[in-house]
């Protein structure tokens, strides 16, 4: 009698670790997939507002079609995290920040709130370092109800973007692991996307446009960049993609408009001490390829090829410079890193400067010296043929 | 055992095999010579297993070439009869001959004599040699063995015209008397595993030996093992490749498949036509057949782990391709999973136990009608079909069936792991069946050979097929380098 008790007790024993009653099994038809999460924050009221894009299949399986339903609900709450579970009240499946690749926050958020939000980011074990963090302006809620232009899913198109910023270089976005490392960093600042709603001429819908750049120092949302500003910072302080890089540059040469495609730009920065105080070279050199030109230059003789390159090499020394006096006099916040800079190679003079690093890095002359090689002009020597 | 010797008379003998051979219509005994009515030399034999109608042509033959049966020149007479049907073999007891009667075989009684003789004359048919069945090759020699073993061994001693190649036979079986063989090259063997192949063949305890299979659960090291130990072969070449390699080869009368002793965990996944093969294409194989070892052992229990576990795993393209196939499926995946692997077990075994031709249709029916229409119908998702038929597919890249269905058996086991505790899980499985092959032994010899810091050419030689010329035979009798082929 008591063989089959002992052997049905064992088998419910089995039963326990059976496969249902796992607890930690999310089967993909229940999952709402959040490919996008927005985080508003409302200053007079103190509430945060979170806001998912998800991904949720079209239908059922048997429909051969892989087309899937967007949908954005929003949530508010008095904390990041209640804002999230109050989201939870809204959605039938679960929702799973696995895949998200983007976190959009709207301005007022990265003004006020942006440590809250950085902090609970990092914390949270289901949000990936990898995810990019891009500023809106106005709301983060609105901007992400905009459809994308291609009609594919607009956490794709905005990935797309953002893999081929380095084709032209006036957008930048960060990861969130850039992010936390720069954030704690008292020094220096750092650029981040910049996303924006176009409600440009001709176009029935409005639609984003990922451009420019908005800026952070301390903690704190500073204000945006222009492309111009982006290609700078893009050009002297993401190392990591330097050698990815390519932009168009307008050069004027002999009356003549040029547009060269610049590339592979190398970089060497040099500190020094002078009388005013501490300075910086940062020597450039870049490659050029000679796209196109509005009238026929005589680009076979060296004097032009020279000419051309010195115009380009001045081009771009007058925009970099000019961004820079925006960073140091507008902003005044070190978005190039040049602070991490002096202190990796010159961490004597840094230690006896940090302290003063907010009044100096201002007036801090920087002087810029491009290098342009043009490297292939083409095979058209002119139009009419010589 | 108690033995009968052989009296001298013909009449006790034969009554003595009368008794032993009672109700069996098919016992014969011809009587030669009578005198005072009592029978001075008979033969006996079983019909339809002895060549009769040669045996009665032999005796025509030998009365009308004038040989005179006469007093005083009898036993020239019996000496020609025997020399005309075969060699004959001296027989001393009553077992001999009762065992030899019962393997087709003449035996003959003269009055006087202290023993019997005795001529195998089998004459019932058997296959011809045909090409192997389940070890297609494309390219290298083209015959199988057969059912009977003496043809099995010509096609062995074909291959390795040498003295050094050694026979031990045994009679296994106290019913059947199976007759099994053990070769092996004198200058190549591993000594020890000889030695222990032989004492566990002497062990070996059955009323009736039919297969070679019966005789691989006798004197396998682990009996409870999901995995085969012992390698079979229907490749006489495959044969002659192991013997030169030091191993043994063990034939067994009325069995197709040799076996190989000691086999390695390799052995299973490398088939004979690797060496017939351009090295480079060779060991192209062997990478791939370790890879659908993966697959077919891990394929679904991977699956269930990354779509129920770990959705971080996946790519975000393929996460939204599997969102949309996954909706609405009624079954959670582990369910879904067992489901589709069952039905491809069952498929697989319907196609294989009907006829051929209708095999194929059945497969047909199955992979196509059923499979499409479980995932019209929502039943299924099309990943999984995609996952199972994959890994359905890549275990029938495993050369050994009977690799082939352990792999397949322990997928189950792992899929329950999987479907528990994820990747953990499924990493504790592989764990523990790792574990487990490198316990096991075949004839005193690591299963799966692994670094263990010295000779670790053999080792590699085990995995990888090097260039004719560095191929260095593995043979623990000899450790001269030989440029053969196996």
């Amino acid at each position: 009698m008591m063989r089959p008790v002992r052997w049905a007790l064992l088998f419910a024993a089995f039963l326990t670790i059976a496969a249902g009653c796992s607890t930690d099994i999310t089967e993909i038809s229940d999952v709402a997939l959040v490919m996008i999460t927005g985080v508003d924050y409302d200053e007079e009221r103190g509430k945060f507002i979170f806001t998912a894009y998800c991904i949720l299949p079209s239908a059922t399986s048997t429909e051969k079609t892989d087309k899937h339903h967007e949908w954005v609900a929003s949530a508010q709450g008095d904390s990041i995290l209640d804002a999230a579970r109050n989201l939870r009240s809204r959605a039938g499946k679960t929702m799973n920040w696995q895949h998200d690749k983007f976190f959009v926050i709207g301005e007022e958020a990265a003004r006020h709130a942006f440590y809250e939000i950085v902090d609970y980011m990092t914390r949270s074990r289901d949000i990936r370092l990898t995810s990019y963090i891009l500023v809106s302006e106005g709301k983060a809620l609105d901007t992400l109800k905009n459809k994308s232009e291609t009609n594919d899913l607009l956490a794709n198109d905005l990935l797309g973007r953002t893999i081929n910023q380095h084709l032209w270089g006036k957008s930048i976005s960060l990861t969130l692991k850039d992010i936390s490392n720069w954030f704690a960093d008292p020094y220096r600042g750092f650029v981040t996307g910049r996303l924006r709603t176009n409600h440009g001429a001709g176009r029935s819908e409005a639609g984003l446009v990922l451009s420019g750049g908005s800026a952070f120092h301390k903690g704190k949302f500073i204000g945006w960049l222009n492309g111009q500003d982006t290609l700078t910072v893009y050009m002297l302080s993401k190392r990591k993609e330097w050698n990815k890089l390519e932009f168009a540059l307008r050069v004027q040469s002999r009356s003549a408009n040029v547009t060269l495609l610049m590339h592979a730009p190398k970089k060497k920065f040099h500190f020094r001490q002078s009388d005013q105080g501490p300075a910086m070279d940062v020597d450039m050199n870049l490659k050029a390829t000679l796209m196109d030109m509005d009238r026929p230059l005589q680009i076979q003789s060296p004097e032009t090829l020279e000419q051309l390159e010195r115009a380009a090499g001045r081009e771009i020394e007058e925009m970099i410079e000019g961004s820079l006096r925006r960073f140091q006099r507008d902003f005044k916040a070190d978005l190039l890193g040049l602070s991490d800079f002096i202190r990796q190679y010159h961490s004597k003079e840094w230690s006896r400067m940090k302290d003063k690093w907010d009044e100096l890095y201002p007036a801090m002359p920087v002087k810029i010296h491009a290098n342009v090689k043009l490297t292939i002009i083409g095979m058209n020597q002119s139009l009419e043929g010589n | 055992m108690k033995q009968d010797p052989i009296g001298g008379s013909v009449a006790n003998a034969l009554n003595d095999l009368t008794r032993r051979f009672a109700d069996n219509d098919l016992f014969v005994i011809r009587d030669l010579d009578i005198e005072e009515g009592r029978p001075t030399a008979s033969f006996a034999y079983l019909r339809t297993i002895v060549d009769e109608k040669n045996l009665n042509r032999e005796l025509v033959g030998v009365l009308s070439d004038g040989h005179k049966y006469e007093e005083g020149r009898k036993d020239a007479f019996y000496i020609e009869f025997m020399n005309r049907l075969g060699s004959a073999k001296q027989l001393r007891h009553m077992e001999e001959v009762e065992q030899f009667i019962s393997a087709a075989g003449v035996v003959f009684f003269i009055e006087g004599r202290f023993m019997a003789y005795g001529i195998v004359m089998p004459g019932y048919e058997t296959r011809a040699i045909e090409e192997p069945k389940i070890e297609v090759n494309v390219r290298g020699p083209r015959e199988g063995f057969t059912e009977d073993i003496q043809k099995n061994l010509s096609m062995v001693y074909r291959r390795l015209k040498t003295s050094e190649l050694k026979s031990v036979p045994f009679q296994i079986g106290r019913q059947s008397q199976t007759t099994v063989m053990v070769l092996y090259l004198k200058n190549r063997v591993d000594e020890p595993v000889l030695a222990e192949v032989l004492k566990r063949l002497r062990d070996v305890q059955m009323n009736v030996l039919i297969d070679s299979a019966q005789l691989e659960e006798w004197i396998q090291d682990s009996k409870y093992s999901p995995f085969a130990q012992i390698l079979n072969t229907e490749r006489p070449d495959r044969i002659a490749s192991a013997l030169n390699h030091g191993k043994t080869a063990i034939l067994i009368d009325g069995s197709p498949n040799a076996l190989i002793a000691p086999s390695l965990f390799t052995d299973f996944l490398h088939p004979s036509e690797d060496l017939y093969e351009r090295f480079y294409f060779a060991n192209f194989l062997r990478m791939l057949r370790l890879i659908t070892l993966i697959i077919s052992l891990f394929g679904p229990s991977l699956y269930i782990a990354l779509t129920t576990f770990h959705l971080e795993m996946i790519p975000t393209p393929l996460m939204l391709a599997f969102l949309s196939s996954k909706a609405g499926i009624p079954f959670p995946t582990f369910i879904e999973a067992l489901i589709m692997e069952i039905a491809f077990e069952i498929l697989r075994e319907a196609s294989l136990r009907l006829p051929r031709v209708l095999g194929q249709s059945v497969s047909i029916v199955g992979a196509l009608i059923i499979g499409e229409t479980a995932v019209d119908a929502g039943v299924v998702s099309r990943p999984m079909v995609i996952v199972v038929a994959m890994t359905g597919i890549a275990s029938f890249t495993i050369p050994q069936f009977s690799t082939a269905i352990s792999l397949r058996l322990l997928r189950f086991p792992l899929m329950f792991t999987t479907a528990v505790t994820g990747v953990f899980g499924l990493s504790l499985g592989m764990f523990v069946i790792f574990l487990h092959l490198c316990s096991l032994k075949s004839f005193g010899k690591p299963y799966v050979p692994l670094f263990d810091g010295r000779e670790w050419r053999k080792v590699i030689e085990n995995y990888v097929l090097l260039p004719i010329q560095h191929r260095n035979i593995q043979s623990s009798g000899s450790n001269r380098r030989d440029d053969e082929t196996g």
